[in-house]
């Protein structure tokens, strides 16, 4: 009787293997590892490229600058037809000072989205940054990218300092430190993309300018998420219009 | 030119010889027991961070390195000061470029038992929490980061960290190395616990009425600072202030509901702790007992708890004694704590 019921498990099993296959490989022409894909993060504000130095035009005629950004993004996966493959970087920092990052290779073929979360989602965001090692973009940071006071990540920061009264001087500085598992936002793109066993690219750009779409800085130019939250659920709710390939 | 090497050769094996020494010399895996309090629990210690000796001596020595602040003028123990429980002795403690925050620094005693941190809740862990007070800039103003290239260019922190935890000095050893030396500071040998431990003798009358008071429906002082630890690390509103200027754990939850709440305190040690309150802005337990006597100001959330008790001057006087009571020489006095 024993050995009915491990055999029956151990057919059960197989069969359940042989379902996931298919599924995951049903109607595309998967097949092996593809090779590197590189994502090319292209910083811009408004459509020009970004610069700490340039000076770009708010919603509201004000001049700024943006002197430090950072960015994370979480759970980056590759969509087609309903099957998720995740990429085996999950995790990402972007940073305007570098350009390329390694998501690492999956099964060779057509994927039709590209998606992830811009912060990080809960069950990391709850982690301890200290227990990451360095090679991690979840490690410590250095600006830091996590609070310690309200255990979690900074999902964001966007600093600079504006021109509100025209005189050619930026006296008014921002900040926009955005974290909160609520102000994680998703981001789907579609890249319908063959992945084959060369080199691969995907090219992202992150638009600084459409997070800070409807925020007039001469009234609104501080929150750390918790002070201000209102204004923090307004520049997340911007956050999935400022990607785009 | 040769001899002048030769003796800054042999000068520099001197220097190096030196450094081993502060090396204790023990089994690297030998585990720190702690010593438990009759009435205590055990507390639960992290898995990635089981206390050894060697852990614990590592941690200590970061207690009190200067180095955890911008300017090298602070260590942990300058606000939290060993013979004070671990506390400061100021209202608000003084940053290391002289700014201050805004709440007064905590007795340590007994956090291995604790399982939030800040008087607001927002921390999870002891080993997480030693980022906070680092990273602030009311505080040692330093990213753990900087701490790290400091300390590695200590040969003593090299060789220490690889022995306590295998690995290299950086933030995952500097934050389990100074939660293991916190978890061992346990208090639980005062008066109170020796007349607990069936020495009558232990507290003179008017402690023993004041300690009646203390746990009498009538003041509900141990509703909340209640059980071993003398809290029931609840939240609460206690109506010291019409309007708050720190809304408390709202500043984590943003719910209303927990407007004006701070965890309740130990009152372990609570004598040595001075000044009090979340602002440490009563001065000493006079004036606590005064205004837990006067029921409070009305304000959002506060407990039904706290309301006027008609104390006279006496009973004040009892329950101030009784307090003394829970002073733990032993704990103040550990040359263990003590660099």
């Amino acid at each position: 009787m024993k050995k009915i019921i491990l055999t029956s498990i151990a057919i059960a099993v197989l069969f359940s293997c042989k379902k996931d296959e298919e599924e995951n490989g049903g109607g595309h022409s998967h097949g092996n590892t593809s090779g590197e894909i590189t994502l090319n993060a292209n910083f811009l504000v408004n459509g020009a490229t970004y610069d700490s130095d340039s000076v770009y035009v708010d919603d509201f005629g004000h001049n700024f600058k943006i002197s430090f950004t950072n960015i994370y993004l979480s759970k980056i996966n590759f969509e087609e037809a309903g099957v998720v493959t995740p990429l085996p970087t999950q995790y990402l920092l972007l940073k305007p000072e570098i350009a390329n990052y390694s998501l690492g290779s999956v099964e060779s073929g057509h994927y039709h989205e590209l998606k992830f979360g811009v912060g990080i989602d809960s069950t990391t965001n709850h982690s301890d940054p200290n227990t990451y090692p360095i090679t991690s973009p979840l490690y410590p940071q250095s600006p830091s990218m996590h609070w310690t006071w309200n255990s979690g990540y900074i999902f964001y920061k966007i600093d600079g300092t504006a021109d509100i009264d025209n005189d050619g001087t930026f006296e008014t500085s921002f900040i926009f430190h955005i974290g909160l598992d609520e102000l994680r936002r998703d981001v789907s793109l579609v890249i319908h993309d063959d992945f084959d066993d060369n080199s691969n690219t995907i090219n992202l750009n992150v638009d600084l300018g459409k997070f800070l779409t409807g925020i007039d800085l001469s009234v609104d130019n501080f929150t750390h998420t918790m002070g201000n939250l209102p204004l923090a659920t307004r520049i997340a709710n911007n956050a999935s219009s400022a990607f785009s390939n | 030119m040769k001899v002048f090497i030769y003796i800054a050769l042999f000068s520099l094996s001197l220097l190096s010889c030196k450094k081993e020494e502060v090396i204790p010399a023990m089994n690297l895996d030998e585990p720190y027991e702690l010593d438990i309090p009759a009435g205590f629990p055990s507390p639960v210690i992290p898995e990635d961070n089981l206390l050894t000796k060697y852990r614990v001596v590592l941690g200590k020595k970061l207690f009190f390195e200067k180095a955890l602040s911008k300017n090298y003028t602070l260590s942990c123990a300058s606000c939290h000061h060993p013979s004070r429980a671990f506390s400061d002795t100021v209202s608000l403690s003084i940053g290391t470029e002289g700014r201050t925050g805004i709440r007064n620094s905590p007795s340590l005693a007994n956090l291995a038992y604790k399982n939030s941190f800040f008087m607001d809740g927002g921390i999870p862990t002891l080993e997480l929490q030693v980022n906070a007070p680092l990273e602030d800039h009311n505080e040692m103003n330093i990213n753990i980061l900087a701490v790290t290239e400091r300390l590695e260019k200590k040969e003593e922190y090299i060789t220490m960290s690889k022995k306590a935890y295998g690995r290299e000095i950086g933030p995952f050893v500097i934050t389990r190395a100074l939660a293991a030396f916190e978890r061992t500071l346990i208090s639980g040998n005062s008066d109170f616990d020796k007349f607990q431990a069936g020495n009558i003798a232990a507290l003179s009358l008017s402690q023993k009425r004041g300690k009646d008071l203390f746990f009498s429906n009538r003041t509900n002082c141990s509703s909340c600072h209640s059980g071993f630890n003398f809290t029931d690390n609840s939240f609460q509103s206690i109506g010291l202030y019409p309007n708050y200027a720190d809304s408390g754990r709202m500043r984590i939850t943003l719910n209303e509901a927990d407007r004006n709440k701070f965890v309740v305190p130990s009152l372990r040690n609570v004598a040595v702790t001075k000044p009090y309150m979340h602002d440490g802005s009563l001065a000493n337990l006079e004036e606590v007992i005064d205004f837990f006597n006067s029921g409070g100001h009305l304000s959002a959330n506060k407990s039904n708890l706290v309301r006027p008790l008609n104390l006279s001057i006496q009973e004040k006087r009892d329950l101030i004694n009784f307090l003394n009571s829970l002073t733990d020489n032993e704990f103040l006095n550990n040359k263990e704590y003590k660099p």
